[in-house]
């Protein structure tokens, strides 16, 4: 008897060496839960010029795993390096139980073992298809601001129209936001000739921002409120003291980590600079609603 | 004479019945007339060489078999498969059978049908309560899923018709298992099979075409 024990030993043992399941959908996987494949759709996700989209799957049993890399073209579909479009991204292993799904920009273009930090969609699986929300901090959509037009940094009556501070006449905050959560932080920008030029990150609006690199000498004189004046070290491409007339505000949220230098897609609130001379209040207008939105769906 | 022969006769077949249990009815009126015939030193011997000899075979472990399973299939998730299979196995020893098998599995995404057969070799049947045995055949299958009405409207939103639905295809499998009798004609067993099945995937080599299957399965088995 132990001869054919032996036997059918070996056999069990040699024969499950091979077939990895096919990377297109099948009846026969699909029916057996062996579901690989993930279709997924978007609406106003923006193409990337410098990095690249990443999509990454959480399992039942808490393993990730990553489906690949994409952009997307105009009309929200995945697209690989090419532009062709990717109907179906294919995983290593069975992903029936997987219970979330996150998008994530990779700014190098290229991924590990891991997401990057900047997660900018994520949704549960239920029943197997995930609706992707920015996962931002809860109360964004209620956040509200404004922007007085002026420059405490090199005294009174100097340049007035070249600075914006999140303060009203009376020194108090004007930008209500939502606490920060650990995904992201705010930043925000000043958009002079359609060129971003950024004021500073922070995580509460009723202290300074982290940088103040374009302000004049009276740095002291600042208010505890995130703001710059755009007198000093112009970067390439801009004059100081700048002209704002016309220029364009933007909150975003960036990625905690990793961030990039251009403004995320992710704004939070936005306002237009008319002709200023100092002294005006800039109303912003919340924009959460066009924050990216997508689908993805196991099959 | 005639008196003393007979009582002679009755002792002797009553003695050959008490020592061949298994003596089928023919011996019970042959051995009379022999005992009438031969001597009494004669019948002597030939009861000692009775008592010497196997009984005849009159029980075969070969035969028909029928079955009935359940079990899972491991591709995926694990999905409940039940069905039931007929087997004759050959020979005094029924080491050598042929068995056919129809199945259903219940997959989390679908239905699979399958048909299949087996040429399997044992040992050890009727005389162990263990009887392991290795299978190997083939088959054929269907496989047939739905998706939920939400996640095919969620497909087509994004331009997506998952097809087929539905597909045929041939497997080649290899198995084995343990068959432990309860009773005389009825046994528990234990059933392992792995299985390839050949996909109809275009533009692709042989072997990545190959989809696998596992499957262990409990059966009951009846031996006629």
């Amino acid at each position: 008897m132990k001869p054919v024990f032996s036997i059918i030993l070996l056999l069990l043992l040699v024969v499950p060496g091979c077939g990895d399941p096919p990377a297109e959908f099948r009846p026969l996987p699909a029916a057996l839960g062996d579901l690989r494949g993930v279709a997924m759709g978007f609406e106003r996700l923006q193409p990337l010029d410098q990095g690249i989209y990443s999509a990454w799957l959480r399992l039942e049993k808490g393993d990730r795993v990553g489906i690949g890399t994409f952009n997307v073209n105009s009309n929200g579909q995945p697209v690989d390096a090419q532009g062709s479009v990717i109907d179906r991204f294919t995983a290593s292993e069975s992903l029936f139980s997987a219970i979330s799904i996150l998008i994530a920009v990779e700014p190098h273009g290229d991924i590990g073992d891991a997401p990057s930090e900047f997660v900018i969609l994520q949704g549960p699986f239920i029943d197997g298809i995930a609706t992707l929300v920015v996962p931002f901090p809860a109360g964004i959509q209620e956040a509200s601001g404004s922007y007085r037009v002026f420059t405490p940094t090199d005294g009174p009556n100097t340049n007035e129209g070249s600075g914006v501070w999140a303060i009203d006449a009376n020194g108090q905050p004007t930008m209500t936001l939502a606490d920060i959560n650990n995904i992201y932080m705010y930043e925000h920008f000043v958009v002079i000739n359609g060129m971003p030029v950024t004021m500073g990150r922070f995580r509460t609006t009723n202290t300074k921002d982290l940088r103040n690199p374009w302000s004049g000498p009276l740095n002291s004189e600042a208010p505890a409120v995130p703001g710059e004046d755009f007198l000093a070290n112009a970067p390439a491409g801009f004059t100081f003291p700048a002209n704002l007339s016309g220029s364009q505000l933007l909150v975003t949220l960036e990625a905690l980590y990793d961030d990039r230098v251009e403004p995320s897609q992710l704004v939070v609130l936005e306002g237009t600079l008319p002709a200023v001379v100092g002294g005006e209040i800039i109303q912003l207008t919340n924009q959460t609603a066009n924050f990216p939105i997508g689908t993805a769906i196991i099959y | 004479m005639v008196l003393s022969t007979l009582a002679l006769s009755l002792f002797v077949v009553t003695k050959a019945e008490a020592s061949t249990p298994t003596m089928p009815g023919f011996a019970s009126i042959s051995v009379p007339l022999i005992a009438h015939l031969e001597t009494a030193a004669n019948l002597k011997q030939q009861q000692e060489g009775e008592r010497r000899d196997p009984p005849p075979v009159i029980d075969p472990a070969s035969g028909p078999v029928l079955s009935v399973f359940g079990g899972s299939v491991f591709s995926g998730k694990s999905a409940f498969q039940t069905g039931g299979a007929i087997a004759y196995f050959f020979g005094a020893k029924a080491g050598v059978g042929l068995e056919a098998e129809a199945s259903m599995t219940l997959g989390p995404g679908g239905l699979v049908s399958q048909v299949m057969g087996s040429f399997i070799l044992q040992a050890g049947a009727r005389t162990s309560k263990f009887v392991p045995y290795i299978a190997l055949g083939g088959g054929f299958l269907q496989a047939t899923t739905k998706f939920p009405d939400a996640k095919a409207e969620a497909l087509e939103k994004l331009g997506i018709n998952p097809e087929p639905t539905k597909e045929s295809a041939p497997f080649v499998h290899i198995g084995g298992g343990l068959r432990f009798y309860i009773k005389r004609n009825l046994a528990a067993r234990v059933d392992v099979r792995v299985a390839r099945v050949k996909l109809d995937l275009e533009g692709v080599e042989l072997i990545d075409s190959l989809f696998r299957m596992r499957r262990v399965v409990g059966m009951l088995s009846w031996e006629f």
